[in-house]
């Protein structure tokens, strides 16, 4: 009977920390942090995106595999990734329309550690067809926990 | 006392967590100009005094197959062990980073505690320079040059050079014979918004430096400064 005693005393005092840490800092944030100055060059926070880039003056990338992008891809975005499929080249020239006359473009892959979206953003930087390409920092989960991402498609 | 040496104990328990030590998180590979597949070697060892286990991994890509050697998840203090990643190379060519993310149990979905990162560096043969072309609305429409440079040890030769778009004429000028070439490419007007694709075909005999493209684009000139609305998807 001691130990268990013992254990529930443990786990008490852990749920006391916990709900003090509740109390005092509040629920857990959802939202990807994301501090400028420690992202990689060809990455931006969602934050500067949205205070600084105007609406409807970028197109978004889904650097996700064309499935994902099929199925809840931005609405308005376009497919274009290393992962898989075809070749660069081939995908910059089925994308021509929309990339030649885009000002700037965001990249989106799966999570923060996906790396993709990064990559896309270098390979566009070497072709110089984009004033601008930046990867989107915390990618897909940050967008869905902000609520930017609902069932969305790309064909809408 | 012991009361309060339990609550400790329960505190500390949170703060700590093992990990795997790897020789190397970083790799450089040379390719061969016709490689197919590279195979990188990770290899680690638990030098914690905790049983470490791998919850799951991760490549990010299609073109990466990783694995841990022998399938083992769960590795004692001590142990060592090797992930293992081969990359399917063929449609690249150049510098390529790739990376495999490792989540060790009580990572966070998102945040993997480690990352194992490879660049494989791809010998380019045809070289293109720039890959895009572009004229402003409104813009003389004077020739833009693109030179091809052939970095192979054997002459590689431009055998065909075709543009899909009637607005823009491409001429090929022989600098020297299989060594280096220039693409000059004038576009009819830029009095509106138009791009093209100008294919070029080569007798390289490793197929993915073979065919390459030159993009060209007649496009809007670029407004001088962002606006502030937010964005929105």
């Amino acid at each position: 009977m001691k130990p268990l005693g013992e254990l529930a005393l443990v786990l008490g005092c852990a749920s006391l920390g916990a709900l003090g840490t509740w109390a005092l800092v509040g629920s857990p944030s959802r939202v990807v942090p994301c501090d400028p100055a420690a992202i990689a060059p060809e990455e931006i926070c969602l934050a500067t995106v949205q205070a600084e880039w105007p609406e409807g003056g970028f197109l978004w990338i889904d650097a996700r595999s064309e499935q994902e992008w099929r199925e809840n891809g931005i609405a308005g975005s376009i497919h274009l990734t290393t992962v898989g499929g075809g070749g660069f080249d081939e995908q910059l020239e089925a994308n021509l329309d929309r990339l030649s006359t885009a000002p700037r473009v965001l990249i989106y892959c799966g999570s923060a550690g996906c790396g993709v979206s990064k990559e896309v953003a270098k390979r566009l930087d070497e072709y110089g067809l984009i004033p601008e390409s930046k990867a989107l920092h915390g990618g897909w989960d940050a967008l869905r926990q902000v609520g930017l991402v609902k069932d969305s498609n790309p064909a809408n | 006392m012991k009361a309060i040496l339990l609550c400790w104990i329960a505190g500390a328990l949170t703060l700590s967590a093992a990990s795997l030590k790897f020789d190397e998180t970083d790799k450089e590979v040379q390719a061969g100009a016709d490689a197919k597949t590279i195979t990188v070697d990770f290899n680690f060892k638990n030098e914690s005094d905790k049983e470490v286990i791998i919850d799951r991994y991760d490549a990010a890509c299609t073109c990466i197959n990783a694995q841990i050697k022998g399938g083992k998840l769960i590795y004692k203090p001590g142990d060592t062990g090797v992930i293992r990643a081969a990359f399917d190379m063929s449609l690249f060519s150049g510098t390529v980073d790739k990376s495999v993310a490792v989540w060790l149990k009580g990572d966070p979905v998102n945040k993997p505690s480690i990352t194992l990162n490879t660049q494989i560096v791809i010998p380019v043969l045809v070289e293109v320079e720039p890959k895009t072309l572009i004229w402003e609305v409104g813009e003389k429409p004077v020739a833009k040059t693109v030179t091809l440079t052939m970095k192979h040890t054997e002459p590689i030769r431009v055998t065909d050079l075709s543009g899909a778009d009637g607005r823009f004429k491409q001429e090929l000028k022989v600098i020297e014979e299989g060594k280096k070439y220039e693409v000059v490419v004038t576009p009819s007007a830029t009095d509106k918004v138009g791009m093209g694709v100008i294919h070029v075909e080569t007798d390289c005999k490793v197929q993915r430096h073979r065919s390459q493209r030159v993009f060209t684009v007649v496009r809007q000139p670029l407004p001088k400064a962002p606006g502030s609305a937010a964005a929105k998807p």
